[in-house]
């Protein structure tokens, strides 16, 4: 038992190691792996961004977490939670919209991709061969799943799943386009 | 009692006064670290309460056997309050119902620190990490099945066999570390506690322990304790437990415990299981006996959308002594279960017990639903 503690001392005496810093796409990842090993993770709407902090440090007793992870989960938390749940356009009942034709533009496609990268789309799906695993590839998707379903999700992710993760992040039906145009670029090819 | 297991019993309690010393010297260390160290832990200034929590509203029937129903509800509200970055004060209660009457208790009512980026400080009352399952997931609407396994002693599990051991919660301190070099993800936790207690007089019965988690104490002992984890996410996670205290008033039987626990992800399904082996050291008339008590449980769950079938499997292995089985004292449970999951915290589940009692003809299947919210 003196060895578990000299261990302990010798943790306390270490400087912190350099590891991913608290951004967006690292704490996505944390979230939603590690979170999900025992529990199904709560959407970030769930709580404002200050409830997130302390209940963030609750999980980091129980679960045995870095300070720095739940740094990243906090910058993960608090940029999907936002007022999203006001701006999300009500697409899944909506057919009409729903089925619109598609523009596909080098403009519109740099718009997607700089979406999916500040939401951390990557921190829970695999986009050009890493990310995570807790949703579907996102290579693909939109020809798997047809162009109506896939503007349906995003904008209401509980659709066809009411237990998901997935936050609605509060795009614009213009910026849902614009992330689908960017998904409908992606190879299954690193 | 014997002059050499007393000596012992003294060099022990010498190294706890070491361990005791150890500990300040760690705290003071910590709180020595460099000041940038101790920013990079920082995230938002601030302090406030949140409240959350869990409720389960049920309904439990026995298909075999006697022939029992019952409506069961409980609600376990969490309090959680946060002082800067650097304390966090959490409490959870239960309230329940039993024969008409209000039962409450305190789950756990514990302060942590946060001394570093890599180390909470821990002291109150606690649940103690020993395996997973007490822990982390026997809240009901994080365990998958509408039971617990039967080897804790928890929330409708018992079932024949003697549970092997509770979901502990205990008074004392604990260090919990941890660490992520690269993609693994490393967690040690150390503790100390009151631990069990038992009247040694109960000859000839082998006597039942009891964890109080009371602020006293029957002996100048301690229980302790560690548990380290070791994951790979999103695939793997293993852990291996220990604990050991005196449960008698003179500090002289011994309660040890091994947990061996392990979770995998393979095929979107999720595998895992726990392994506990005790031994209670009692007195008989002429000499120390020890009591041995093994048994573990195998659990798969598969989400397919909101809906989760889940399969357990849990033994309870006949009690030893002196290596000698007991006969008819252990048992065996096949568990079969369906979750319907509403939100990402609010499930419906049902879940079929088949229960059969080594050596006797007993059975005692039942059906338990419930619906579990987690606020």
């Amino acid at each position: 038992m003196r060895t578990t503690f000299l261990i302990l001392l010798a943790l306390t005496t270490l400087p912190v190691v350099a590891q991913q810093e608290g951004d967006v796409s690292h704490g996505a990842t944390v979230y939603g792996v590690t979170c999900g090993r025992c529990h199904q993770a709560r959407s970030p709407l769930e709580r404002s961004d200050n409830e997130w902090v302390t209940i963030a440090l609750h999980m980091r007793s129980r679960a045995n977490l870095t300070g720095r992870q739940v740094q990243a989960v906090l910058a993960f938390l608090q940029a999907t939670n936002g007022d999203a749940r006001e701006q999300a356009p009500d697409l899944a009942d909506d057919s009409t919209t729903a089925q619109r034709p598609l523009e596909r533009t080098s403009e519109r496609i740099d718009a997607g991709r700089a979406l999916v990268t500040a939401r951390a789309c990557i921190g829970c799906h695999v986009i050009g061969g890493v990310g995570g695993a807790v949703g579907p590839a996102l290579a693909g998707v939109v020809q798997r799943r047809g162009l109506a379903f896939v503007r349906q999700k995003i904008a209401n992710p509980a659709l066809g799943n009411a237990a998901t993760m997935m936050p609605r992040f509060g795009l614009t039906a213009e910026e849902i386009d614009a992330v689908i145009a960017y998904l409908e670029t992606l190879t299954t090819t690193p | 009692m014997r002059p050499g297991k007393l000596a012992i019993r003294r060099v022990a309690a010498m190294d706890t006064d070491r361990i005791l010393r150890a500990s300040m010297v760690t705290l003071l260390m910590g709180i020595t670290t460099p000041l940038e160290a101790q920013n990079a832990a920082r995230i938002i200034p601030t302090n406030q309460a949140v409240l959350t929590g869990y409720g389960t509203v049920g309904y439990f029937t026995a298909t075999e056997g006697p022939r029992a129903n019952a409506f069961t509800v409980s609600v376990s509200p969490v309090f959680l309050y946060q002082f800067l970055d650097r304390f966090l004060f959490e409490v959870e209660l239960e309230f329940s119902l039993t024969e008409g009457v209000t039962e409450t208790g305190l789950e756990y009512g514990q302060l942590d620190f946060f001394l570093n980026d890599n180390l909470t400080l821990v002291g109150g009352k606690f649940l103690v990490p020993f395996g997973i399952f007490g822990e982390r997931l026997h809240p009901t609407w994080i365990n998958r099945f509408a039971t617990s396994p039967p080897i804790y002693g928890h929330h409708l599990s018992k079932f024949g066999a003697d549970p092997i051991f509770p979901i502990l919660a205990d008074v004392g301190i604990m260090a919990r570390a941890a660490m992520a070099p690269g993609p693994w993800q490393l967690g040690l936790s150390a503790y100390a506690t009151q631990g069990p207690t038992g009247d040694a007089g109960q000859l000839p019965d082998v006597p039942e322990l009891d964890f109080l988690g009371s602020s006293q104490d029957n002996n100048q002992d301690k229980m302790l304790g560690a548990r380290l984890d070791v994951a790979l996410p999103p695939q793997a996670e293993i852990s291996g437990s220990y604990l050991n205290g005196d449960w008698d008033g003179n500090g002289v039987l011994d309660l040890t415990a091994w947990n061996l626990a392990a979770e995998f992800r393979l095929g979107g399904a999720e595998w895992r299981g726990e392994f506990i082996r005790t031994s209670q050291e009692y007195e008989t008339l002429t000499a120390i006996e020890t009591l041995t008590r093994t048994g573990f449980y195998g659990q798969v769950s598969r989400p397919l959308g909101p809906v989760e079938p889940v399969l357990r499997w849990t033994q309870i292995f006949d009690n030893r002594v002196a290596g000698v089985a007991q006969a008819a004292t252990g048992a065996r449970q096949l568990g079969l279960g369906l979750n319907y999951w509403f939100g990402p915290s609010i499930v419906l589940m049902a879940g079929y017990e088949r229960n059969r009692e080594n050596g006797t003809e007993s059975q005692n299947d039942r059906l338990v639903t419930h619906v579990a919210f987690g606020f």
